[in-house]
């Protein structure tokens, strides 16, 4: 566990938690929003915009923190020809750029037109090249832990975990905001959170299940990173057992709160309790394996 | 003109002493922790019963490693500042005006040749003593060596010289690379990866 690296685990998970979350939930959203919509939905969308937009923020100004030189932090967009690292950072504020365009839009009451649709096109469009470079600049040969496929999926399945999980608590409150069970003037439609609940519940089992059989089978057939300079982190067992504990209680949160939201609707205060419970412990699983990465990446002190 | 400046180390001559470290440590003035030039202490092995006895099967050796000057610059090309340049001769070097200190090239580098400096919030790494060469100098490293261990020059120069092999267990793969090293290796390399040889001095290094 590298908990040195709390910077840049707050920049990536809070920047894939908010990509995930503006694309299933607002994304969808902005596409669902009838013409004749209600003021209310109008601004569940631009308080889900603001929402997200603000975790990016929050995210961006943690990483400051990880520099030396956080003064010279606009430096860091020299290098677009060949470094990810100065992509990730401008595809990033390409992102905000657009998410607080669409959050004026949102405001002005133009949540409808092709204009704003637009948008939030571009806003998804920079998102996920935002999580591209993340997870590309991480493949590098000085890291053999990490110039692997692994790393992409890893971050490719925290952000659907994350904002599945995190969409729909989202969007239950969004709801609840607006005084609306039904949801129908709110952010989306009950069955597509029903959806979304279905879908977290998927990934959470099918990571649960990932990683019981990939670690069996590196037990089985042996598993060597290739000759490197840095010297080799240790996986703790008891953070593995944690992992998966946490993920199934997870998994069966999203279950139960599946269960809730049929008989006493998606918005209830059951459901909604079912569901933060559901996010807070995908959120600490998808912690403690971002601090393990950063663990496998040891380098010299 | 030199294209490409490049070190030579002989793995079957070194002795570990750590002459080397201690000399760049002391000419570039480098502050508690921070080595640019680096001993390797690799081993492995262990007992194996030959006939009715039990011998010692082992593969010891050391490799001395500072930054290998690198022809395809992944710590450059990695770097979101364009802080890591490369001079016409082909040392690589930091611009510390630009640095930022996000350390992406401490990642980046397979022969963790660039250390993270706490005093002045930047990366450092062996500049192969510019100033010495830029004089028509050797490097400290070259010039401290007890048993001759370190050469370098031109490495196409170096290669006619001493040979091609630019890898020994523990090195990364040289193809991300391209590092300007030419290795001799110590007998017992052939049989490192064989007996689990492994660096054995990481608080060291």
């Amino acid at each position: 566990m590298a908990w040195r690296e709390w910077p840049l685990a707050a920049f990536t998970l809070l920047g894939q938690l908010a990509t995930g979350v503006y694309l299933f939930l607002v994304l969808p959203a902005v596409f669902a929003a009838p013409a004749d919509q209600a003021a209310s939905g109008r601004n569940a969308l631009f308080y889900a915009v603001a929402a997200v937009t603000a975790l990016l923020g929050v995210g961006a100004a943690a990483s400051f923190f990880h520099l030396g030189r956080p003064l010279r932090a606009p430096n860091a967009l020299a290098n677009l020809r060949t470094s990810w690292l100065s992509r990730e950072i401008l595809f990033e504020l390409l992102f905000m750029f657009f998410l607080a365009l669409l959050a004026v839009l949102f405001w002005r009451g133009a949540a409808e037109g092709t204009l704003a649709r637009t948008v939030a096109v571009l806003a998804a469009v920079c998102g996920v090249l935002f999580l591209v470079s993340m997870a590309r600049l991480y493949m590098v040969p000085g890291v053999p832990a990490w110039n692997r496929a692994t790393t992409p999926v890893s971050f490719l399945v925290a952000t659907v975990t994350l904002g599945t999980t995190g969409g729909l608590v989202a969007g239950e409150m969004a709801s609840r905001a607006i005084g609306s069970t039904e949801i129908g003037p709110g952010l989306v439609s009950p069955l597509w959170l029903r959806v979304l609940t279905v879908s977290a519940a998927a990934v959470v089992g099918l990571r649960v299940v990932g990683r019981v059989l990939l670690t069996a089978r590196r037990r089985v057939r042996g598993f060597r990173i290739p000759p490197s300079l840095k010297p080799a982190a240790v996986s703790s067992v008891g953070a593995f057992a944690l992992r998966l504990v946490l993920w199934t209680g997870s998994g069966g949160a999203l279950v139960a709160g599946f269960r809730s939201g049929l008989s006493v609707g998606p918005a209830a205060p059951e459901t909604l309790r079912l569901t933060w419970v559901a996010f807070g412990l995908a959120a600490a699983a998808e912690l403690l394996t971002r601090f393990e990465f950063y663990g496998l990446g040891a380098g010299p002190r | 003109m030199v294209r490409q400046y490049g070190f030579h180390f002989n793995a079957a001559a070194c002795s570990g002493c750590k002459a080397c470290q201690v000399a760049c440590k002391d000419h570039n003035d480098l502050t508690g922790g921070i080595i640019w030039r680096r001993v390797y202490e690799v081993a492995g092995g262990g007992w194996e019963k030959a006939g009715g006895l039990w011998v010692p099967k082992v593969a010891a050796y050391n490799v001395s490693m500072a930054c290998n000057h690198c022809e395809v610059v992944v710590c450059g090309l990695a770097c979101p500042t364009k802080a890591i340049w490369k001079r016409d001769d082909g040392i690589v070097l930091i611009d510390d005006s630009r640095c930022i200190g996000c350390r992406y090239c401490e990642w980046a580098c397979p022969y963790s040749a660039i250390r993270y400096d706490a005093a002045t919030n930047l990366v450092s790494k062996c500049t192969f003593c510019v100033e010495e060469i830029d004089s028509g100098r050797p490097p400290a490293c070259v010039t401290s060596c007890p048993l001759r261990a370190l050469d370098f020059g031109d490495i196409d120069e170096l290669r006619k010289k001493y040979g091609q092999v630019d890898r020994v267990v523990p090195l990364p793969d040289p193809e991300a690379t391209k590092p300007a090293l030419v290795i001799t290796p110590h007998k017992d390399t052939a049989e490192a990866e064989k007996r689990g040889a492994e660096v054995i001095n990481w608080e060291e290094v």
